[in-house]
């Protein structure tokens, strides 16, 4: 477009000495359309860079290891885990002879995965001997703090305190206790899926 | 340079012919060129032509542009062209723009994150849990051969009342294990936080230990052991402000 104009122009100023700056403005021109570009480009990428920084901090932040745990962070979500375990645990580990069926129950509802295994392993003596003995277990939880919340798994540890009463001897001892659970929800309910009793190997 | 991309498409608007805006960059700054554009497209071309005797390189270039009456209207399209219709330059600036909405929703993305009251508040409970344990352990760990410095690591990791304790009973405390000749150490089994009150800097956290003694001779004693603590905030990081175990039978009445 421009490029006609100029070479009619060009015999006019020819002429007088002013015309001279005309080369070097056509070179500036080219050295401009090619400057364009790169200041775009280097813009492009000091933005880019900005964009990937900021978004590396955010996700620094974001993603920090406990930052999805809503321990505590969800005061509902880990009151009703809470509750629900500290329930499950009591009535999970606490026996009475003339009535095991309820103990039995207890487990039906509130154990489920790789837990019941561990479970029945630390259930078999008190249902073996129980009604021999005359054996009643209470568990009474004590003390419970959630460690992760995460969604539908948590994990809480849990101090407990046995009374354990034979009634054949009539004597009662107590046991101080200590586990940590994993919890998993399903329709609305904390089950059990995990139990770990904290026994380290010497 | 963002002048340049700035300053061009503005230029352009004004009916200014292709070469006005080359003036754009050879003046020396923008203000220059918008007076000296006014005034030329005021003026016709006769003023434009006297315009040419003037001694600014600048100024002749400009009223040579004036002369072609007919390329005006072409050239007004040519500086609108040169930027929305050039491949390069319309892929750059889409670019730029893309690069410069992402950096401000990321900027933004990470504000809030940092800003965060329930991260802030995840940050704590997990530093009051980090602090919690180490401070049971270094509480339950004492070698005989090292009581001062396992008795200052007490005094570091505990404020307020049971930093009180500690100090006051410390010369005590520290001849009787020299005596005993003992070494006791902990391993932290499991911990978490029963309650944090972030706003007043209290805590309070559950913690499961293995404590092992050594007696100078027979086999060390191992016992798992129930920890209470209670944590406050000082300007060095979350301390214990108390420490105790979890007391057996205390249900005893309860059943």
């Amino acid at each position: 477009m421009r490029l006609p104009r100029i070479v009619i122009e060009r015999p006019e100023p020819a002429a007088k000495k002013p015309r001279e700056p005309r080369e070097p403005r056509e070179s500036r021109q080219i050295r401009h359309v090619r400057r364009l570009p790169a200041a775009l480009g280097l813009a492009t990428v000091l933005l880019g860079g900005l964009a990937a920084w900021f978004a590396h901090e955010a996700d620094a932040v974001r993603a920090r290891p406990g930052a999805t745990n809503v321990a505590l962070t969800d005061p509902a979500r880990t009151s009703e885990v809470t509750g629900q375990v500290t329930d499950a645990v009591n009535a999970l580990f606490s026996y009475d002879y003339t009535d095991p069926a309820k103990t039995q129950q207890a487990e039906d509802t509130l154990v489920a995965g790789k837990a019941t295994a561990e479970y029945d392993r630390m259930l078999a003596q008190v249902r073996a001997q129980g009604s021999k003995q005359k054996l009643v277990l209470t568990t009474t939880v004590t003390d419970s703090a959630v460690e992760m919340l995460d969604g539908d798994r948590a994990r809480l540890l849990i101090f407990a305190d046995q009374r354990n009463t034979r009634t054949t001897g009539k004597d009662t001892t107590y046991a101080a206790a200590m586990l940590a659970v994993d919890a998993t929800r399903a329709g609305g309910t904390w089950k059990i899926t995990g139990i770990d009793t904290l026994n380290v190997p010497r | 340079m963002a002048r340049t991309t700035a300053d061009e498409p503005a230029a352009a608007e004004k009916t200014s012919p292709a070469e006005e805006t080359e003036a754009v960059e050879e003046t020396v700054t923008a203000e220059e060129t918008e007076t000296a554009e006014e005034t030329e497209t005021a003026d016709d071309a006769e003023s434009a032509d006297d315009a040419e005797t003037a001694e600014r390189p600048e100024a002749a270039e400009r009223s040579e542009a004036a002369e072609p009456t007919k390329a005006e209207e072409a050239a007004e399209e040519a500086p609108r062209r040169r930027w929305t219709r050039d491949p390069v330059l319309l892929t750059g600036v889409v670019l730029v723009v893309v690069a410069a909405v992402c950096a401000a929703w990321f900027g933004r993305s990470w504000y809030q994150a940092a800003h965060d009251d329930s991260l802030a508040y995840s940050r704590d409970r997990d530093a009051v849990l980090r602090a919690a344990e180490q401070g049971v352990q270094n509480l339950n760990t004492l070698d005989y051969r090292k009581v001062d410095q396992g008795l200052t690591a007490w005094e570091n990791s505990s404020t307020g009342d049971l930093r009180q304790e500690l100090v006051s009973g410390r010369a005590q405390f520290s001849t009787q294990v020299r005596q005993a000749k003992t070494i006791t150490s902990a391993r932290i089994l499991d911990g978490a936080v029963t309650e944090l009150d972030d706003h007043a800097g209290k805590a309070s956290v559950i913690v499961a230990v293995q404590i092992t003694v050594t007696p100078p001779t027979g086999t060390p004693a191992t016992k798992q052991s129930r920890m209470r603590a209670q944590l406050t905030r000082t300007a060095s990081g979350w301390k214990l402000s108390a420490l105790g175990q979890a007391p057996v039978g205390s249900t005893a009445d309860a059943g």
